[in-house]
């Protein structure tokens, strides 16, 4: 240290020591000769200042330190693992660092030498390989990177030795020689055939993606290599639940190339058809240059939303990708491609469209069989013939709207059943009269079996139209073809008519059931156990039309044979009883109505157990019979009870569990317990929200509550954006009901609480207004909404210091309140 | 063992090389250590780097090599190791950050964003080769405070100077890393 240097830093510590005040005379006193020397230590001081805390522990935690020793590669060039001594890094990924290396013996060759990042289990990393390793001995295919050796280095982390491929990955490679699609597609073949000969050897890869596929070029010719193979199926083995975020983030490390069986992460159920929709994947890219998720879309949507829309969203096909691109991207992309964004728009759309989109399909039964059969459409595209992926028929595009969720699903497996017994129908001829009635029989059998997915598809307000066409001209055919059936046309009719019952088109139901009724008591006498459950089911029907009284005339002749045929613990009695109970608490006959529920719903724990879905609705309709008897805190726990059962039994995406959480939310309301309430509503809201849709009528109601809720919390900031999406849906979908003016009294509510009262004066008036428009008829269970609409009224004109209409709001307050 | 006391005997005779030859060494345990730590204690346990460093120490040179020379040599290398590996890992978060770096590093591939203190680690490092430069016993005592975690008492222990020296020191060396990293931004 020079001198200078020395002195300004003894000045420096001098100034330091004296408090800041004096610090000033020190140097004047100290720096008279040397302006230089004041400068610096002011400088000195000032930057110690702005300092602050900066730099003063240690530049990491220690755990972080620790972290950071531990992954960081203590291997470097000259190094040796085993026998193979390192030449030079040459790549690094999410779950490894790859060297060139060199084998000595048995034979002295170039290698790649792939060592695993800290985290697994070594031994059970090298088991695994082990376990495999015949099988990856046995692969032997120009395209396919050989596997040689797994091992552990010295600090006991696996390591794989596998043949040296000197290339780029396979999207960069296209995209760097500016690859037209047809060449793309020939590369892509390749890769389609290395991965069969890997499937026909028992090997599955597991981890497609394009850095795992390198393309080096022999010759001028372009060879894609894949590589990787067993490594993936090694190191990714069983994963825990407790594993499943860290193993997120290291090994998987490319969610946009995952399967959805993958995305479900047991692991146990993945098979070569895994591979061909990475495959889907690799080829969407090299034609549009995206993944059909985006991968950073994927992360932010958090672990379970990335396995959600793996799973379930039908990703854009590549041609609307393309177009959908921002122009300058699409210029971009094309560029890459040697061509121009039409031609390349053109040469997607249509064939390869299809192809790409049967091997993503989520359904790993739709997809390509094989990796070869994927290659053969391609080629067949190439070479201008038809696809074997061509474009499906409209009822394969009616499957496809509606085949996000199972139930739907189902449902439209009736659909198609429907169809086939319409042909069967059709057909069927007196003479052939025998075969047809067991087909018909069958047919009905399977129908029925399918109305358990019709009725939550109905409850998720999902599009049936074409279903109900179907089933529309299947009635009407009824009659006509199968006069000389009667047996046949009974159980049709019946199961037709359950069809209706489930769609809520009570009237087609009743004719339905009536005609099978009548039918029945010819070819089985007055009292039969068919007999009562047409009985009971007409009586549903009946109950739907608000024709109360006979329906409890039904009922209780159900009840009474069913009784009588099957005995008092039959488990059919208890669904009579079950209905009889409903029927019961819609005439107010509340006591009658717990008997009757509580009767049934010990029969259906006998005979069902404890925990089972109709047990959960008895137990739910018992909650909902002391819930109208203001048993509020009884009813709470049966409701709670009924909620935890299905939520078990069904998951917690169920419309019914959504319902039971709405229950639940609404008797919390009634026992004034509103923070539980806005919880139980705002979970029930979402559930809607994301099975019914934002516009479901369901899901608005449900708005309602959680509106209701948020005013009586005077949360009015939260609630009114909620309110204004709700009265906006409304007024769209359901305009002039008084439920859209009820949300338009909220609104107003909202803006009220708000202190906007010019916004909300209009809104309370025309609310209200709306409610008691003439004509417009109320129960006297839902007066409670024209008297609050008042209540916002009064308060309004309270608060603007409009005494004269705010005592004439008050008077009609007071005669509302009047009113029977 | 023996391979470290004989370097560090040959630190002390003054052989400029056996500092060199003495951080892959402490490289090499202090990783090891780290890895030991990792796989066996539960997660969230902090284990201090001084820690770290200092069981390294005891492992390699054992408890009987008391000598401030040789102490001085090991944690002079320690903090030169940490110090790389920090660096290192900032640069190639900062090029993955920017978009730039080696082709091979893919976005989907690395840690997600890295922190800004990144950046000041940085700067820190480049400042520190410049203080290096004029003053090259003040640059270890920032490393051995700012890299490994020492106290300034046990810095100055191991520097072999009084701990008000390393406390003047240390106020000073703040004061001219920061003024000098100031001027690097503005440039």
């Amino acid at each position: 240290m020079s001198q200078p240097e020395q002195r300004e830093e003894a000045v420096f510590a001098a100034a330091l020591q004296l408090p800041a005040a004096q610090r000033a005379a020190y140097l004047d006193q100290t720096c008279a000769s040397d302006a230089d020397l004041r400068r610096r230590i002011e400088a000195l001081l000032g930057a110690l200042e702005r300092a602050g805390g900066r730099l003063n522990g240690p530049a990491v935690s220690g755990s972080e330190a620790t972290v950071l020793l531990a992954i960081t590669p203590i291997e470097k060039p000259g190094d040796r693992i085993g026998r193979y001594k390192l030449l030079q890094q040459i790549g690094e990924g999410g779950c490894g660092v790859v060297y060139m290396a060199e084998q000595e013996e048995p034979v002295r060759r170039r290698v790649a030498l792939k060592v695993i990042k800290l985290g697994m289990d070594t031994k059970q990393v090298i088991a695994r390989f082990e376990a495999e390793r015949q099988a990856l001995a046995l692969m032997d295919h120009p395209n396919i990177a050989r596997v040689f050796d797994a091992g552990a280095t010295d600090t006991g982390r696996p390591f794989f030795v596998m043949e040296l491929v000197r290339g780029i990955k396979i999207t960069d490679f296209c995209d760097e020689q500016k690859l037209a699609t047809a060449d793309r597609l020939k590369l892509f073949i390749l890769v389609c055939q290395a991965i069969q000969h890997a499937h026909q050897k028992g090997i599955i890869h597991r981890d497609i993606k394009p850095s795992n596929i390198l393309v080096t070029v022999n010759d001028g010719v372009p060879v894609p290599k894949v590589i990787d193979f067993g490594i993936a199926k090694a190191t990714q083995g069983r994963l825990t639940d407790q594993t499943l975020f860290t193993a997120f983030e290291q090994f998987i490390g490319t969610p946009a190339y995952m399967s959805p069986e993958q995305a479900v992460l047991t692991s146990l159920d993945i098979d070569t058809r895994s591979d061909i929709y990475s495959l889907g994947v690799l080829l969407y890219e090299l034609l549009t240059g995206k993944t059909p998720f985006d991968q950073k879309e994927l992360l932010a949507a958090g672990f379970d939303g990335m396995r959600r829309t793996i799973r379930e969203q039908e990703p854009p096909r590549p041609s609307t990708r393309l177009s959908s691109l921002a122009a300058e991207d699409l210029t971009t992309t094309a560029a890459r491609r040697h061509t121009d964004a039409p031609k390349l728009l053109h040469g997607v759309r249509g064939d390869l469209d299809w192809v790409v989109m049967k091997t993503l399909e989520k359904d790993r039964g739709r997809r390509y069989e094989t990796a070869n059969g994927l290659a053969r459409d391609i080629e067949r595209h190439l070479a201008n013939e038809p696809v074997v992926a061509r474009p499906p028929s409209r009822l394969y595009r009616f499957q496809k709207s509606v085949r996000r969720n199972k139930t739907v699903y189902a449902a439209v497996t009736a659909v198609t059943l429907a169809l086939l017994m319409g042909v069967i129908v059709s057909t069927s001829q007196a003479v052939r009269a025998n075969r047809e009635k067991k087909k018909s029989e069958q047919v009905s059998q399977f129908l029925k079996d399918m109305l358990k997915g019709v009725k939550p598809s109905v409850a998720k307000g999902q599009d049936i139209t074409m279903l109900r066409e179907i089933l529309d001209t299947t009635a009407m055919r009824v009659g006509k073809d199968l006069n000389d059936l009667p047996e046949v046309e009974a159980e049709l009719r019946s199961t037709i008519g359950e069809v209706y019952h489930y769609l809520g088109r009570w009237e087609e139901a009743e004719a339905m059931y009536s005609r099978a009724l009548e039918l029945s008591r010819k070819l089985h006498g007055p009292v039969h156990p068919e007999v009562a459950q047409l009985l009971n089911n007409l009586g549903v029907t009946f109950m739907n039309r608000d024709k109360l009284v006979e329906a409890e005339t039904l009922y209780q002749e159900a009840l009474a044979m069913r009784r009588k045929l099957l005995g008092e613990n039959h488990l059919a009695v208890a669904e009579t009883l079950g209905s009889l109970s409903f029927l019961l608490r819609r005439q107010g006959r509340l006591e009658e109505a717990e008997a009757a529920i509580r009767e049934a719903l010990a029969i259906q724990k006998e005979r069902l157990g404890n925990e089972n879905p109709e047990v959960a609705e008895s137990i739910r309709g018992l909650g909902t019979v002391l819930w109208r008897q203001q048993k509020l805190p009884e009813a709470e726990s049966k409701i709670r009870e009924a909620l935890t059962m299905q939520t078990k039994l069904l998951g917690a995406d169920d419309p019914i569990v959504a319902d039971m959480t709405e229950d639940l939310g609404l008797v919390l309301i009634d026992q004034g317990r509103l923070a539980d309430a806005e919880r139980a509503l705002t979970d029930a809201l979402a559930a809607r929200r994301r099975l019914q849709g934002d516009t479901h009528r369901d899901t608005l109601s449900c708005m309602v509550s959680l509106l209701n809720t948020l005013l009586a919390e005077a949360k009015y900031d939260v609630a009114e954006p909620l309110a204004l999406e709700c009265w906006t849906t409304r007024k769209k979908i359901m305009p002039g009901e008084p439920k859209t003016f009820n949300v338009e009294s909220i609104f107003g509510g909202c803006l009220l609480g708000l202190k906007r009262y010019a916004d909300a004066e209009p809104r309370l008036l025309s609310g209200y207004e709306g409610l008691t428009r003439p004509g417009t008829y109320i129960p006297p269970e839902g007066r409670y909404v024209v008297k609050n609409a008042l209540l916002r009224l009064v308060q309004l004109y309270e608060a603007t210091n409009r005494p004269d209409q705010a005592a004439e709001w008050k008077q009609k307050l007071a005669a509302a309140e009047k009113a029977p | 063992m023996s391979d470290v006391t004989r370097i560090l005997d040959a630190a002390r005779a003054g052989d400029p090389t056996a500092a060199e030859q003495l951080l892959p060494l402490v490289y090499e345990e202090l990783r090891r250590l780290a890895a030991s730590k990792m796989a066996n204690e539960a997660a969230g346990h902090t284990l201090q780097p001084t820690a770290l460093v200092h069981e390294a120490w005891l492992r390699l040179v054992g408890n009987e090599n008391q000598q401030w020379n040789g102490r001085a040599h090991f944690f002079g290398a320690a903090a030169e190791a940490m110090r790389r590996i920090l660096v290192e890992r900032g640069r190639r978060k900062r090029a993955v950050r920017h978009g730039g770096g080696q082709a091979k590093l893919d976005i989907e591939e690395i840690e997600i964003a890295a922190p800004a203190e990144d950046d000041e680690l940085l700067a820190v490092n480049e400042a520190l080769e410049k203080l290096a430069a004029r003053d090259h016993k003040k640059a270890e005592l920032v490393k051995l405070r700012y890299f490994v975690g020492l106290t300034t008492e046990e810095a100055a222990g191991i520097l072999g100077i009084s701990v008000p020296t390393a406390d003047r020191w240390w106020s000073y060396s703040r004061a001219w890393l920061f003024e000098e990293m100031e001027r690097q931004q503005k440039s």
